[in-house]
């Protein structure tokens, strides 16, 4: 009797014991911010398509955001989401190597998050300084509420040419999305996915507005045409007196799909410090607004 | 016959469902979204036929240029690699008339139901992907992009001018102008789509005095002229045309 | 008298088909309307029962009732005790009827193996009279008197006698003759093998035996599938890509929603590049199959990787043993040669079978060789039955390719035409398969069961295909654009399998509870290798590259099965099955440096991903009166993903699937009708799509399913067959689909239908078989079959409907003595239907401006065909 039943037991338990379980439990997000690596490594003349082909170099010794206000949702129930309020004002010609942590989320549902959104913003009060980055240029940053401070040069054949840009280019960033792919990132279960908005630093030298995959040249002549006093440095009030046309040739720029009319070459500048938040790397976060 | 009762009776529950099942689905529901359909109409601005640019009175006897194709989008960043499915487009590029104040019905969008949050178009010059060189369409005038005839004032200086001005995509399988941001509508909501031109807006952009010092008459601004440049930046970047959807309140 | 041993003499190289059917009915089965025309087996020689001294001593009798399967060879392959007189009645009547030797039962003049009762009846020597048992009939020359042995009394042994051939019971039928006592001659019982141990699992398993699949006319084995119900068959791609199977409101564009075996080998192959769960049957023979088991849903515990709208099993054998030469010959240059050899004194399972087909295609661009080879061999391992599988397959074939309906409207492209671009008519595909598998079962007299398989498959893939036209723009260098879109996929797959299960016998702790348990290990384990890139034409220059990825996966999957009946009426099958699935995934173009980026790093991603698929399934069957069967099921099951999409570390690397089912089934005129009817439900985590632009299978949202099947099944006569199926099913959206760059916000609506799932699936397929007049030393038989679909309007995007389609298709044939001539007609009223239509956008004329707007593309199905074919067979 009792060799009868224990199979029957067993095999009972067994089936009752299937609770059908589903995806597993939340994971983690962890978000990073990354710099492109033109910012640290600046651009070099050439002939590549990585390259400035009208011979100048690039160089950055200062390359101040404030990024923050990462947020994230979901097409597939959009009353879920998740965001944080941190913005953080970071140099990011000194990222740490150990990388850059904006926000950390757990337990979040272990899904698909497909629409990934965060600001490059003006520093506030409520900023918060990363590692690596000078106190006086985080209190410059704040004090004007500038959103973006570049200091650098551009240099060809003994000619150099400095530039120290401050302000406020505000723009939110959503809808970003890996390179290949669908939109936004998925958490594993019980496990932490890493998610990296990235700042790139070259959108200036480009010759159009790019919106999809970064099909461009770079040429970095218009900084130099700009310079109207010939001291070796550009202001943005100088900037702000060259007339587009001037430095933007037709049969090599097309300004189309800026934020803002474009007349000047600092509207030129600022149209495109509308569009420097990408997304893992060469992603792109399409749906741009001015704050 | 009581083996056909109970074949009857039991064959009641398949019957109900059956009769549920179809209740549930003959005929009920689709795919969700639809094809739309609604006019494209171009305006101008009848200002623009005698204007102020900065001291100079311009006066314009023609003004023309070719519209198309138009690709609405679903992302705000309309081009090649954003917008490989669009939700709405007009594939003809049709005439414009710069001087009409009134609108005209230029083509027909065709598309899908979904919101539009950008567009993409040329200027009667396309480069599609197949093409070695850029084409030009037969509505372009005089095979340009734009075309300009008129005369500008100061004073005692006055010269006449033409300007033929093209905007060219950039690169093959590229439009002269992406990534122009619209409200975002539903294209099931829009029953119209209305573009507005304004000439005036590009003209100021030229440097007239420069124009002056040539001394001819007419001036002639061909298409890789600086003044022509202005305009090309005018119109893609400074005063690009507007967009307005119509929806059910014309 | 020598005490015989247990084990059966028969000859190791005989194992009847039953044996084998046993074995692959460890599998969902259910019972099927009996074929008539079955004779029984007959006594040649007997052996008397020793009867045990203990007993003896004791004058105790007993009546022992057993269960013997007797082999198409005539000998004795298993025995059971149904009625048991106490262990040693039990031996010695075993040990006895062990060494009987048989006439063998036959269907159609045919061998087969049959299940009879012989019931022993040991008389203590007190009552003991020595009467002679008297063997009636006169057609058993065979047969002798019972004889007494000097020194023990007599066992009294019941006679076999020419039984009455009646139509067996499903389930556990009682005889349908009672044994009156003191008679010493009982009937026996005859059942046709295999039939009474099928049991359903819920009113959505089929098993259709070869008679039933060869009604209608068949030219590959994916007309063999439409014989269940609610399935259609499209082949939208000519013969070297698999077809497109709708099942129950899945759409699975290559099979990845339905489970398929050949034989012992899954044919589903995970994470294929054009489609997970990619199936491609085309290399099986239609003329090697002997049965198709079809099980909707996912109630199985047994059910794994890919049963999302059901499985489907083709068994093969081939009944008719000798040589089978054929020819076929028809429409646009079709030309098939197949040649099959099942030797004599085999079982069904031994057989040998290869083809060549070949066809110019039914329009421009549609040529296709190919060849196959299948082979079989069952024989015995000591106490084992083993099966030795061996298949090969390659085909290449031209593909049309797709065409945009406003260009077929504005008649600039025919219907059957292909375009005119080199990029479109280097559109191709090549696929090869080579498959090996061992099986071994054991089936011991308890009732318990234990078998084992370990196969092997390789199968490589080529597929050249351009949907889009001209819109793509290279990766590798954005300079190269407006090349054609001539997607090249590649996938070479390495699968390595085996099976292990162990069916306890029957327990039954109380008298109102009974019931058995099966427990079993399914492991897998593949290596995928996968490429895709962008070929310029006619050159095939690669202008990018898409994918360049191996995978290693594995999935094993464990399962407890259990078995109970409870009362005579309830039967609750439930089960649980857990698989661990693991992939180890190397993206050789992950983390891609593009051409305008510094390189920083080297390309390449590695991800890992585990996660387990856990999910119960269990089936309750009432079964109030003895024709009708009312089932409840409810079943989790699960598909894996596309290996390349997972992310790292991702727990749960698999959509899930959850269904139930409520159905009826009714058996009615002694089985001649039976109509059964289910409604169902299923619930998918994560749909799939067909995306043009990428030529793959992509994620989209949420999905249910609901709706019911209907399948009537009638056998008037011995010589007609008719069924008829009709499915209708209600399949929604239920979650936008993700997210994409160009598209941020898909619009959605809820309950939106889910496009090209047809509502209604209708098939209705006749056939008569009969004999006509004798001729010249032979009977010449002649057979007609009519097979009908109809598919209501599918759903296409943007609120449109496809056409509806209907085919016809019919078959005759007339066979004298070796020879038969047959002609097949598909699409007999030669309509002009697509196979496929999708919604996407396209540019194919080079000089016009582009449409980025979705259009619809139809692939076009076959027109009327005719087939003429000649069969020789000689032994």
């Amino acid at each position: 009797m009792k060799s009868k039943l224990a199979p029957l037991l067993l095999a009972l338990a067994l089936t009752l014991g299937a609770c059908g379980g589903d995806s597993g439990g939340p994971g983690t997000v962890q978000v990073f911010i990354e710099a492109e690596d033109t910012i640290p490594g600046g651009l070099e003349p050439g002939s590549g398509d990585e390259n400035v082909v009208d011979g100048w170099k690039v160089t950055y010794t200062k390359f101040l955001v404030g990024v923050g206000n990462f947020r994230a949702a979901r097409t597939s129930d959009s009353t879920d989401r998740f965001d944080s309020d941190r913005v953080l004002v970071v140099d990011l010609t000194k990222v740490p190597s150990s990388g850059l942590i904006l926000a950390t989320f757990e337990n979040i549902a272990a899904t698909r998050w497909d629409q990934i959104g965060y600001d490059l913003i003006g520093a506030d009060t409520d900023s918060v300084k990363a590692d690596g980055t000078a106190q006086a240029d985080f209190d410059d940053m704040v004090n004007n509420s500038w959103s973006l401070h570049v200091v650098g040069q551009i240099e060809k054949a003994g000619d150099v040419v400095t530039f120290d840009w401050g302000l406020n280019a505000a723009t939110a960033f959503d809808d970003c999305a890996p390179p290949q792919g669908d939109a936004g990132f998925a958490v594993p279960s019980g496990g932490t996915v890493q998610v990296k908005p990235t700042i790139h630093g070259d959108h200036w030298f480009f010759t159009n507005i790019t919106q999809g995959a970064e099909i461009t040249q770079r040429r970095a002549q218009w900084i130099k045409d700009s310079d109207l006093d010939s001291d070796g440095n550009v202001t943005l009030d100088e900037l702000g007196q060259v007339k587009a046309s001037d430095v933007f040739p037709a049969a090599q720029y097309n300004l189309s799909g800026a934020l803002i009319p474009i007349t000047t070459a600092r509207d030129y500048f600022v149209a495109q410090a509308h569009t420097l938040g990408d997304f893992q790397g060469e992603g792109e976060c399409p749906t741009r607004k001015i704050l | 016959m009581k083996t056909f009762n109970r074949v009857a009776r039991s064959l009641m529950p398949a019957a109900l469902g059956l009769a549920l099942a179809l209740a549930l689905g003959a005929g009920c529901g689709d795919t969700g979204q639809q094809r739309v359909e609604f006019p494209l109409r171009a305006v101008g601005n009848a200002r623009a036929a005698s204007f102020d640019a900065f001291g100079w009175q311009i006066t314009l006897d023609r003004a023309e240029l070719s519209f198309g194709p138009l690709y609405l989008c679903a992302s705000e960043g309309a081009s090649a690699e954003l917008c490989a499915t669009a939700r709405a487009e007009v594939l003809a590029a049709a005439r414009v008339d710069l001087l009409a104040a009134r609108e005209r019905e230029i083509g027909i969008a065709h598309g899908t139901s979904g919101t539009m949050r950008s567009a993409m178009y040329d200027f009667g010059i396309t480069w599609t992907t197949t093409q070695p060189v850029p084409t030009v369409q037969p509505s372009a005038p005089g095979g340009h992009s734009l075309r300009f005839e008129g005369r500008a004032t100061r004073g005692a200086q006055r010269f006449a001018f033409v300007a033929d001005v093209d905007l060219l995509p950039p690169a093959r399988g590229f439009r002269a102008v992406q990534g122009r941001r619209v409200d975002a509508t539903d294209a099931l909501d829009a029953r119209a789509l209305v573009v507005g031109f304004d000439a005036t807006a590009w003209l100021s952009q030229i440097d007239w005095d420069a124009l002056a010092q040539l001394a001819q008459d007419p001036v002639v601004i061909t298409p890789d002229s600086k003044a022509a440049n202005a305009i090309v930046i005018a119109i893609a970047a400074s005063a690009p045309p507007t967009f307005r959807f119509l929806g059910d309140t014309p | 008298m020598n005490s015989a041993a247990y084990r059966s003499k028969s000859d190791p190289l005989l194992r009847p088909l039953l044996a084998l059917l046993l074995l692959a009915l460890a599998w969902p089965r259910t019972a099927v309307a009996q074929p008539q025309g079955v004779t029984a087996p007959l006594v040649k020689h007997r052996v008397e029962a020793v009867y045990p001294p203990e007993a003896l001593a004791t004058r105790r009798g007993g009546s022992v009732v057993l269960e013997v399967v007797v082999s198409a060879a005539g000998k004795v392959e298993s025995v059971r005790v149904r009625a048991s007189a106490g262990a040693r009645f039990d031996a010695a009547a075993t040990a006895a009827v062990m060494q009987w030797r048989f006439e063998p039962a036959r269907r159609g003049g045919v061998a087969v193996a049959a299940k009879i009762r012989v019931p022993f009846r040991f008389v203590p020597p007190a009552a003991a009279t020595s009467r002679p048992s008297s063997p009636r009939p006169a057609s058993q020359p065979a047969s002798q008197p019972a004889s007494q042995p000097a020194r023990q009394p007599a066992a009294r042994q019941s006679a076999a006698r020419q039984p009455a051939v009646r139509e067996p019971a499903r389930g556990d039928a009682a005889p349908k003759r009672s044994t009156s006592a003191g008679a010493d001659d009982t009937p026996i019982e005859v059942d046709v093998r295999g039939k009474r141990q099928v049991r359903a699992r819920a009113a959505s398993d089929f098993v259709f035996d070869h008679e039933v699949l060869t009604i209608a006319p068949k030219q590959n084995a994916a007309d063999l599938l439409q014989r269940a119900p609610g399935i259609f068959v499209a082949r939208p791609a000519g013969e070297a890509v698999a077809h497109r199977i709708f099942l129950r409101g899945f759409d699975a564009d290559h099979g990845q929603d339905i489970e398929i075996y050949v034989g012992p080998v899954p044919i589903n192959q995970p994470s294929h590049i054009h489609g997970q769960g990619y199936a491609d049957i085309n290399f099986v023979i239609p003329e090697v199959v002997s049965t198709l088991q079809v099980t909707e849903g996912v109630y199985d515990p047994r059910q794994g990787d890919f049963a999302v709208a059901g499985s489907a099993r083709f068994v093969l054998g081939v009944r008719e043993r000798g040589i089978l030469l054929r020819g076929t010959y028809g429409s646009f240059g079709r030309l098939r040669v197949l040649a099959r050899w099942a030797p004599e004194g085999h079982p069904d399972e031994t057989f040998a079978a290869a083809f060549i087909s070949r066809t110019d295609g039914f329009g421009e661009n549609r040529g296709a060789l190919s060849g196959g080879a299948i082979g079989q061999y069952a024989f015995a391992l000591g106490r084992w039955r083993a099966l030795l599988h061996a298949a090969a397959f390659g085909s290449r074939a031209n593909l049309a390719g797709v065409l945009r309906k406003d260009d077929l409207d504005a008649g600039r492209v025919g219907f059957y035409d292909s375009y005119g671009d080199p990029t479109a008519t280097a559109q191709s595909a090549l696929s090869s398969r080579a498959q090996l598998a061992l099986s071994l079962e054991r089936a011991s007299s308890s009732g318990a069961r234990t078998g084992m398989s370990l196969w092997l498959s390789l199968a490589a893939f080529r597929l050249r295909a351009n949907f889009t036209g001209y819109t793509e723009r290279s990766l590798v260098n954005p300079d190269w654009v407006g090349r054609g879109d001539l997607n090249e996929q590649e996938n070479r797959h390495l699968a390595i399998g085996a099976r292990f299960y162990h069916r306890t016998r029957r327990f039954a702790p109380w008298s109102w509870l009974a019931g058995n348990l099966e427990l079993g290990v399914q492991l897998r384990t593949d290596l995928v290798d996968q490429a895709q890139r962008l070929l310029q034409a006619p050159q095939n220059e690669v202008w990018d590259e898409r994918v360049d990825a191996t995978i290693w996966g594995a999935d094993i999957g464990l399962y407890a099965d259990l078995d109970l009946r409870i009362a005579r009426w309830v039967r609750l099958r439930g089960g649980v099955r857990a698989d661990v699935l693991y992939y180890d995934v190397e993206d050789a173009l992950g983390n891609f440096i593009p051409p305008y980026q510094k390189p920083n790093h080297i390309v390449g991603f590695r991800r890992t991903a585990i996660g387990v698929a856990l999910g119960p399934r269990t089936t309750l069957e009432l079964e109030p009166l003895r024709w009708l069967k009312v089932h409840l099921a409810y079943g989790e099951g699960y598909r894996s993903p596309q290996a390349r999409q997972l992310e790292e570390g991702e727990n749960a690397p698999f959509v899930k699937v959850r269904g139930a089912d409520l159905g009826v089934r009714l058996r009615l005129f002694d089985e001649r009708l039976t109509i059964s009817a289910a409604s169902f439900l299923t619930y998918l985590s994560t749909d799939l799509a067909f995306d043009a632009a990428t030529a793959r299978l992509e994620r989209t949202g949420r999905s249910s399913r609901k709706g019911f099947v209907t399948h009537v099944m009638a056998r008037p006569w011995r010589w007609l067959t008719a069924s008829l199926s009709v499915t209708f099913v209600h399949a929604t959206l239920d979650a936008p689909p993700p997210a994409r760059p160009d598209n941020p916000d898909p619009p959605f609506q809820q309950g939106q239908l889910l496009p090209q799932v047809p509502p209604w699936v209708v098939r209705a397929d006749i056939g008569a078989n009969h004999r006509l007049v004798r001729v010249g030393g032979g009977a010449l038989s002649g057979r007609v079959g009519i097979g009908a679909s109809f598919l209501s309007p599918r759903p296409l995007p943007f609120s449109e409907r496809a056409d509806a389609v209907f085919l016809l298709d019919a078959s005759a044939a007339l066979r004298w003595r070796a020879f038969e001539l047959g002609v097949e007609i598909f699409n007999l009223l030669g309509s002009e239907y697509a196979a496929t239509e999708f919604s996407f956008a396209s540019h194919w004329d080079p000089n016009a401006i582009p449409s980025r707007v979705p259009a619809r593309h139809i692939a076009a199905g076959p027109p009327r065909r005719v087939l003429a074919t000649l069969s020789v067979r000689f032994k």
